[in-house]
């Protein structure tokens, strides 16, 4: 006869009260803002840029979850995510390929960077991060040449999205973005890969032993995490009709927020899935910066200052109780 | 005659220059459960893995229902119907439950492109259902469940595939005595359909108690094998630890001699699911033997001393009149600790014998301005090298490349070489050959002639009676019992106190 | 059992190989301009500041860890430094600043690393974000210029004497003081440290205060150099400064192979990497992805020949083989 086995407190219910009070904190803060910044916080303007602004961080951090789950900590996607956006938009603009360039420009350069990116940890045993620098230098460069060589013949240095900006568009990108949660949601916790993929990131040896192929399972998110991010580029090109091509891992930057995001989703590890606090990492992230501007926080320094001390708090959140070595 | 079910022959395996399982010859029948018993260090689980594919043998054949069977995965075992559940948990513990029990195994869920999670529940309750086990929440992550529950999950993992060969390693430590007898109507359940059980387990009342068969392992060779009726409790123990005890190997005197000033004082030691109040002196020139089964605690004990977790209680140098409460006042008292791992917490694998050698003296090395004098490292590295007759090509001989025994003898000397008032010893001769061995308790019976405190924590009863003045046995994380040698090293009374 | 003894330990030479490969090859392409006199001088200059930097973040590299934030260093300490000089009227007050600022940010990153347990990767990244926000801000519309009366700082003598001089006292204490093998150690097998009574966590502040300490110095010369401060100083000076590391064959795992004399062979190689590439007509971009192509190479080989030569895994397998024994402490067994 099989026997129900009770315990003190029923383990679903009290997570699910912990996920409704944390939202309930990451709301109220919200309101308290929105009083702190006169009333503007909420204002159905500043609404639509908060929300839009939501939008990058979230997607990218979703993408990473891909990335970064499997245990490769490739910090080259903002030099990749600068291609994308340059390729995606040279397409646009000098090819005249409209929608179709612009969207599958940008999602096969970056699944192309993103599995060579890959390949070099996987397939030539350098350490994920280092190569992650490297490759970070190499596709910067890439894409500053690229761009350089325009500027001879074009005229313009940075290459400006002119047309099919739609998707960049409040409703639409926020729209865009939800999908986006839903489809990596799906397969984060819905799909084989997605229960491979976290098996090898949090088992150790376990998920071998249960027969599952390592380097299929990590190359194989790398390209679904890729496809993620290049739904962003596209978007956020759209939104804000370039992608400055930098140097010097100065594309580190623009993916400060993401790694705030990720590691928020990080820290909220026992109460909500990856993807969900993805979700709420981006809300507070962009919410205190919306925040900042509002109250006149100039970015490039005041804001920066922001970002790296709260990249730093949730570095020493999400590593609480963690006993191993950490280098 | 019943049908034979799984046949092993000759089969050996080695780890460098341990040999875990010599010349194996086991056959078992259909419907019966066989226990595997033996000490610590005697091959059970050795052998358990290579039956179910997680390491491969180095000789000999495995037959399954009459044909030849040489897996070489999990999966390869799987297919040819057996399973088993490890000794350490073996679940993710960030999934939950449900996606846990069907690692590797979701290709026949696919839905499109998604997994069919309801699909996979009913397969599971069925299981659940079909073997009587009780129910485990299995839509929360696994690493909320309770190591019980962790354990029964990943039984039930094991019969998804329909196994007719069940490996059990170590299953019965974590089931508290209600899910015990879950456990044994269960085995009842599966002989009845002609399956079979190979059972590891250090419970020796279950095992005589539910056992069909019992073998017995003892040094990775095979000295017992019969129906479980036919073992007394004594005859099963002394074939587990019995064997010749060469007179000058260990000490040859059977009398506790050590002075009476007490060097080390341990008192109310407790650290959180480790040990509990454990209390014991160490006395000048005294050798004091630390046993118990593998969950006793006692490798725990070792680390907790000097003060390596957070732990209360106290633990006195009595002759600095030091408390020890972090790792360095190891050095400081003039202590020594030898971890069991000595790969993973002793050595740098990948350095020189020199560099190995001198790290736990730099302290003492140290000159004004915090000169290291390279001559000095030097002198100290050879004294130490030549001390303990370390096979090498030189100093700089990288100790990943030295045979386990010679690993040994740097983990060794670089303590020894020291001016030491206790040395805390781990399985000192864990994974060493013979010359070694009788190599390293010379080397012990010396330090303690020069009237150093020695603890000596081990898994070979033999080991421990042999060189000991007194052993402190360890049972479920508590102080057990204190043996003393002049009347009380009998295998008899060990076995008796610690199971 | 018998080992075969490498007469030619390539580990050994490497550094010293691609240092002559990098001299040769662009000797070649740059027609002998790249050994110049005045080139060569313009080689040591570039040099000095990567080998100072490299001596700090030495430390850090060989315990396995990483300071990116090097750069930003070099600048917060420049620009404080001068910014303090300035309002007190003293030039000392220059060098105390600049000091002080670099011990303070190798406090808070080893302080995070080593008690918090945050990559320092990650935290180094992060305190590069805050100090180059803070830099801007300080920097925006305001430039300090050098006090006259440290020029002199600038002078090619004076500052090969005090970089011999900094290189001395780094190899003292790498070679001749246990704080030296404790680092090795660390990287080496950091749970065996801390079983033999080391304290780990000391040792990794210490090692990060030193990085921080000398990116300082290197920004003292830096701004020497400049002359006062410019609003992209220090930036992408960490990877420079990586690069002279990875490229002289110091594993990233660090341990045993890090080596002060594989930096000195390696800043060199780098900046006439560089300076090779201007040289020859190239422009910053593609100065850029040679560079990236070079990292990824260098680090490649290093970690392959590790591999053949003493069955070592990656970086990652190190770090599970040592988590694996924390683990096991921590589980206490079954």
């Amino acid at each position: 006869m099989s026997k129900e086995k009770t315990l003190s407190v029923d383990p679903k219910k009290k997570r699910l009260q912990t996920q409704i009070l944390v939202i309930a904190i990451v709301v109220a803060a919200f309101v308290v803002c929105h009083f702190i910044t006169g009333g503007r916080l909420l204002a159905p303007n500043n609404l639509r840029t908060l929300l839009t602004q939501v939008t990058y961080p979230m997607i990218v951090a979703l993408g990473m979850m891909f990335i970064f789950t499997g245990g490769m900590i490739d910090l080259s996607i903002g030099a990749q995510a600068i291609l994308a956006g340059n390729v995606a938009a040279v397409l646009v603009e000098d090819f005249g390929l409209g929608y179709a360039g612009l969207i599958i420009g940008a999602v096969v350069a970056m699944i192309v960077c993103e599995l060579l990116s890959a390949s070099c940890s996987v397939f030539l045993g350098i350490p994920s991060w280092v190569a992650g620098l490297g490759a970070a230098l190499v596709f910067e460069a890439i894409a500053t040449i690229y761009v350089g060589n325009r500027a001879k013949t074009a005229g313009a240095a940075v290459v400006y999205l002119k047309h099919c900006q739609a998707l960049g568009k409040f409703p639409t990108i926020f729209i865009i973005a939800i999908a986006v949660f839903a489809v990596a949601w799906f397969i984060f916790n819905r799909t084989k890969l997605g229960f491979n993929l976290r098996a090898i990131g949090g088992g150790g040896e376990v998920a071998e032993a249960m027969g599952i192929n390592r380097v299929k399972t990590i190359m194989l998110s790398a390209a679904v995490g890729a496809v993620i991010i290049s739904i962003g580029v596209i978007t956020q090109l759209s939104y804000t009709g370039r992608f400055t091509t930098s140097a010097g891992m100065g594309s580190l930057s623009g993916i400060f927020k993401s790694l705030a995001v990720i590691l928020i989703a990080g820290s909220f590890a026992r109460i909500y899935n990856d993807a969900v606090g993805c979700v709420i990492g981006a809300f507070i992230v962009a919410g205190l910066f919306n925040v900042l501007t509002l109250m006149g926080v100039p970015s490039g320094t005041g804001q920066d200052v922001c970002l790296g001390m709260v990249v730093l708090v949730c570095g020493i959140l999400s590593s609480l109780g963690y006993k191993g070595v950490m280098k | 005659m019943a049908e034979e079910m799984l046949r092993i022959e000759g089969v050996s395996k080695s780890f460098g220059p341990t040999l875990a399982n010599r010349d194996i010859n086991l056959v078992l029948e259909k419907g019966i459960l066989l226990g595997l018993a033996g000490e610590n260090g005697s091959g059970k689980s050795t052998l358990a893995s290579m039956v179910c594919g997680m390491q491969s043998k180095d000789s000999g054949k495995f037959y399954k229902n009459g044909e030849e069977y040489d897996p070489h995965s999990p999966s390869d075992a799987a297919a040819h119907g057996i399973a088993m559940v490890v000794q350490e948990l073996g679940v993710v513990g960030n999934l939950p439950g449900i996606v846990n029990m069907f690692l590797g195994k979701m290709d026949k869920y696919k839905k499109g492109v998604a997994v069919d999670l309801a699909a996979m529940h009913r397969d599971a309750d069925a299981v659940f259902e079909k073997w009587n086990l009780p129910k485990v929440p299995l839509n929360v992550p696994a690493g909320t469940l309770s190591i019980e529950q962790r354990k029964i999950m990943e039984l039930a993992r094991a019969l998804i595939t329909d196994p007719d060969f069940l490996v059990l390693d170590e299953i019965s430590q974590a089931l508290s005595q209600d899910n015990r007898q879950v456990l044994y109507k269960f085995i009842e359940q599966f002989k009845a359909q002609g399956r079979t059980i190979l059972m590891v387990t250090h419970d020796l009342e279950e095992m005589m108690d539910i056992c069909d068969q019992i073998a017995v392992l003892r040094d990775g060779v095979i000295v017992e094998c019969k129906e479980a009726k036919e073992f007394t409790m004594d005859e099963l123990k002394r074939q587990m630890i019995g064997r010749e005890v060469s007179g000058d190997y260990y000490r040859d005197d059977q009398q506790e001699q050590y002075e009476d000033e007490v060097v080390l004082e341990v008192s109310d030691l407790t650290v959180e699911g480790k040990c509990e109040h454990i209390s014991f002196d160490v006395h000048k020139g005294e050798i004091l033997g630390i046993c118990g089964l593998s969950d006793a605690g006692i490798h725990e004990l070792g680390s907790a001393i000097y003060g390596l977790e957070h732990h209360e209680g106290a633990v006195r140098v009595k002759t600095s009149n030091t408390e020890l409460k972090h790792p360095g006042d190891l050095v400081k008292t003039k202590g020594a600790y030898l971890s069991k791992d000595r790969d993973a917490n002793g050595l740098m694998l990948d350095a020189g014998i020199g560099a190995n050698l001198i790290i736990p003296s730099l302290v003492e090395l140290s000159g004004p301005v915090g000169f290291l004098s390279p001559k000095k490292t030097k002198a100290l590295a050879e004294k130490a090298s030549q001390a303990f007759e370390i096979k090498s090509s030189g100093l700089n001989h990288i100790v990943r490349r030295l045979s386990g025994g010679n690993k040994q003898k740097v983990n060794l000397s670089r303590w020894l070489v020291k001016d030491l008032d206790y040395i805390i010893l781990d399985c000192p001769t864990r994974g060493v050959d013979i010359g070694v061995k009788a190599y390293i308790y010379s080397v012990l019976k010396k330090a303690k002639a020069e009237g150093k405190a020695i603890i000596m924590i081990s898994d070979e009863l033999q080991e421990a009676m042999g060189m000991s003045d007194r052993i402190m046995v360890m049972k479920d994380h508590k102080f057990a019992a204190m043996l003393s040698r002049n009347c009380d090293f009998t295998e008899e009374k060990m076995m008796e106190v610690m199971l | 059992m018998k080992t075969k003894k490498m007469r030619f330990d390539i580990n050994t030479w490497l550094p010293i190989i691609i240092f002559v490969l990098i001299l040769v090859i662009f000797s070649v392409a740059t027609g002998g301009t790249l050994l110049n006199s005045r080139n060569i001088l313009n080689i040591f200059n570039q040099s000095v500041a990567t080998i100072l930097a490299g001596l700090g973040m030495l430390f850090v590299a060989a315990m396995g860890g990483t300071d990116i934030s090097t750069g930003v260093v070099v600048a917060l300490a420049g620009c404080f430094g001068l910014m303090g000089a300035q309002a007190s009227g003293n030039s000392v007050v220059f060098i105390i600043i600049s000091v002080l600022i670099g011990i303070g940010s190798g406090l808070l990153l080893g302080y995070v690393n080593a008690k918090r347990k945050v990559n320092s990767f990650m935290a180094s990244l992060a305190l590069m974000m805050a100090w180059r926000a803070i830099v801007n801000l300080v920097l925006s519309n305001k430039a300090y210029y050098l006090p006259d009366n440290l020029y002199v700082l600038d002078k090619p003598v004076v500052k090969g004497i005090i970089l011999v001089a900094i290189v001395l006292v780094i190899i003292y204490i790498w070679k001749f003081t246990r704080f030296g093998n404790y680092v090795r150690g660390i990287g080496e097998n950091e749970v065996a440290m801390k079983y033999a009574g080391v304290n780990v966590d000391k040792i990794k502040i210490m090692a990060f205060v030193m990085s921080g300490l000398l990116a300082a110095v290197a920004g003292i010369f830096t701004v020497v150099r400049l002359g006062g401060t410019n609003n992209t100083m220090g930036s992408g000076f960490e990877m420079k400064v990586m690069m002279a590391l990875f490229i002289a064959g110091i594993p990233v795992q660090g341990g045993e192979g890090s080596k002060v004399y594989k930096l000195l062979f390696g800043a060199p190689t780098i900046i006439m990497l560089e300076n090779g590439l201007v040289l020859c007509g190239l422009n910053a971009g593609v100065t850029q992805l040679v560079r990236g192509l070079v990292l990824l190479g260098a680090v490649c080989l290093t970690s392959q020949l590790a591999k053949r030569m003493a069955y070592v895994g990656q970086e990652g397998a190190h770090n599970q083989k040592e988590n694996t024994a924390e683990k096991a402490v921590e589980n206490g067994g079954k």
